[in-house]
């Protein structure tokens, strides 16, 4: 009988080890992971970046300097002056005042960038084109866009022609629909990221 | 001896089964303050997070209605959850803009300073999901439950 | 007595037994309700590194200085051409019109919903000619022209007129109806305020008078010279015949515009009502919306034009 008693104890004491184990176990498994917890990068800088890229348009656009690189397009090559065989440049510094601003920005605090354009096409769709494609932005990049006036007068540098006499096949963002002096609003679109 | 014997063993019963009940209950004590001193730590930071982030949308809907000018008005949305480590809170608001969060159970009260240049009408709306309302016609920003 | 002896051990040790198990159990639970709050922190941390609808405000008053900066310039455009103020209006609501859809294809990519729309339009009217030696009639050499419409406030309205142009009353300038008879040159608002500018013998004379039968304040000078009518002079002194402020919606008009010869300059908050008045923008109200899930914002924005060129 004493031999009974004590295996009775061992047995009770070990389920209830058990029993505490399990419940360690489980509640390890249901502590939860948020977007955060396996990402490399902290809020504070992805906002630092965001403000630098707003701040950058902005200044962009007052000086003229943003229009001047969406006008700086080839109409043989289709594709913007100076850039790659690819059409688009493939450097976050480029030969234009806003080439040299995102340089300046960007490139030297260790960042790099890809600009896009967006255009509304004669299918009344919105297109995408690139006008700086470095790579593919990583998981932290921040991204910030601004809009973009084209009208009737402006030139294309190049070729020095203006934008009312070109066509659909010479210039990305020709359109025909306005009979205004505005001839299109273009978003250009900045993605930064630290490498 | 069988006399003895008994009365040893109920004794030996009760001393046993008093220590075993001693350490359980010391346990249970022990382990049950200690989650009950966390669920007021959480609720502490719980109430803190969503303080703050109020704050931070009352400044800005602040500035937004200083640059409205009297002239436009406009709805902002602020997402707080309704429950706080499973308690619901209150969020008193007054004249120069202080938050007060009080959660119900446990009774924790924490207050969060919002530096305000307009006006914000009192009010106390319970947690959860926020309008923060402004119209130029009264020129205060209201704040009040979806 | 055997049995007794053995059910009192058996009976004591899994009574202890499940004790222990009751306190295994327990135990397991309250760790699991720290797992909960665990998770409830970790919730909480989640929840405070969230974007908060102040990026709303920021691409709301980015959209609104785009909407405005656009406005300006459609103003300078209209400002620095030539065309009547409804040609002005229909540039500018169309060029508006199509930035604000265009606009809003792109705030449609990133879940937002804006527009701007031309509420109303401010003019003012601008008339001037500078050859001293043609006389005052419109382009086509009608006498009697009607300048502005609905004119609210003067900024500018001066006149010299060459003494010897001016038609010679002799001394009959009794009253208006008087003075209209003889086809004598007059500035009209309203068509019943007349300021009759005239010579009786050498004397030039300019009469205010606000009825047929009215004669009004009158004030002399033997050369003539600047007609100011903000400032209300006559060659520099004082005229009260010349008080015909505040204007309400008026009327500007000139009779008899070949009864005199010389220069004017006028600048007016109203709708030109001839060729010869261009018209300029003043200012252009636009309602301004941007709506995203966080925020719901609408301002109506006066945008003044620019320094005219």
């Amino acid at each position: 009988m004493s031999d009974d008693r004590g295996q009775v104890f061992t047995l009770e004491a070990f389920v209830a080890a058990l029993v505490v184990l399990a419940a360690v176990v489980f509640a390890l498994q249901i502590t939860s992971a948020t977007p955060l917890s396996a990402s490399a990068s902290s809020q504070h800088v992805e906002n630092q970046e965001a403000a630098l890229a707003s701040s950058l348009l902005e200044t962009a656009i007052a000086n003229g300097s943003l229009e001047t690189t969406l006008l700086h397009w080839n109409e043989q090559n289709a594709s913007f002056e100076g850039a790659s065989p690819k059409g688009y440049y493939q450097t976050c510094s480029f030969d234009t005042t806003f080439g040299r601003m995102l340089a300046r920005t960007f490139e030297d605090r260790g960042m790099t960038c890809n600009v896009n354009v967006r255009y509304v096409g004669g299918d009344a769709q919105v297109h995408t084109l690139r006008v700086v494609h470095v790579g593919e932005p990583t998981d932290t990049a921040v991204r910030r866009t601004i809009l973009v006036s084209l009208y009737d007068d402006d030139r294309l540098t190049p070729s020095n022609r203006r934008l009312s006499n070109t066509t659909a096949s010479s210039f990305y963002a020709y359109s025909d629909a306005s009979p205004s002096d505005l001839h299109q609003v273009v978003q250009v679109e900045v993605v930064v990221w630290r490498v | 001896m069988m006399d003895d014997r008994a009365v040893s063993m109920s004794v030996q019963y009760v001393i046993l089964l008093s220590i075993v009940a001693l350490l359980s209950a010391g346990l249970f004590a022990t382990t049950g303050g200690f989650v009950h001193s966390q669920q007021d730590l959480a609720v502490h930071d719980g109430l803190q997070t969503v303080g703050e982030r109020l704050a931070t949308d009352l400044t800005a809907a602040d500035r937004l209605a200083a640059s409205s000018g009297g002239n436009g008005s406009f709805e902002m949305t602020v997402d707080a959850p309704r429950r706080i480590a499973g308690s619901t809170y209150l969020i008193h608001v007054d004249q120069s803009g202080t938050l007060t969060l009080e959660s119900v159970q446990p009774s924790i009260t924490v207050t969060v300073p919002v530096p305000l240049d307009g006006n914000v009408t009192p009010t106390t709306v319970s947690g959860g999901p926020l309008v923060i309302h402004y119209d130029d016609g009264t020129d205060k920003l209201v704040i009040h439950n979806e | 007595m055997a049995r007794l002896m053995g059910v009192e051990p058996r009976a004591g040790s899994t009574d202890r037994g499940q004790l222990l198990l009751l306190t295994a159990v327990g135990i397991a639970s309250l760790l699991v309700v720290l797992a909960l709050l665990l998770n409830t922190v970790i919730f909480t941390e989640n929840v405070a590194t969230r974007q908060s609808s102040t990026t709303d405000v920021g691409d709301a008053l980015g959209f609104q200085h785009a909407a405005v900066q656009e406005t300006r310039a459609a103003i300078a455009t209209e400002n620095s051409g030539t065309g009547t103020a409804a040609d002005m209006k229909t540039n500018v609501t169309s060029h508006l019109g199509n930035w604000s859809a265009l606009a809003a294809e792109y705030a449609a990519l990133d879940a937002r919903h804006t527009s701007v729309r031309v509420a109303s339009i401010t003019y003012s009217a601008n008339a001037s000619q500078t050859d001293a030696t043609s006389d005052l009639s419109n382009s086509t050499g009608a006498p009697d022209w009607t300048l502005v419409e609905g004119a609210d406030a003067i900024r500018t309205f001066t006149m010299t007129v060459t003494p010897s142009s001016l038609i010679d009353v002799n001394g009959n300038d009794a009253n208006q109806s008087v003075l209209d008879a003889q086809g004598v040159f007059a500035v009209t608002f309203d068509g019943t305020t007349k300021v009759h500018i005239y010579r009786n013998g050498s004397v030039v004379t300019v009469r205010k008078t606000t009825g047929p039968t009215d004669a009004g304040t009158v004030c002399h000078d033997p050369n003539g010279g600047v007609i100011d009518f903000v400032s209300m002079t006559f060659n520099g002194t004082q005229c009260p015949a010349l008080d015909v402020l505040p204007l309400s919606n008026s009327t500007i008009a000139i009779e008899n515009g070949d009864a005199a010869v010389g220069t004017y300059s006028l600048l007016v908050d109203g709708n030109a009502a001839d060729p010869m008045v261009t018209s300029r923008i003043t200012n252009v109200t636009i309602d301004v919306s941007y709506a995203s899930k966080g925020l719901t914002y609408g301002k109506t924005v006066t945008v003044p034009a620019g320094a005219s060129p």
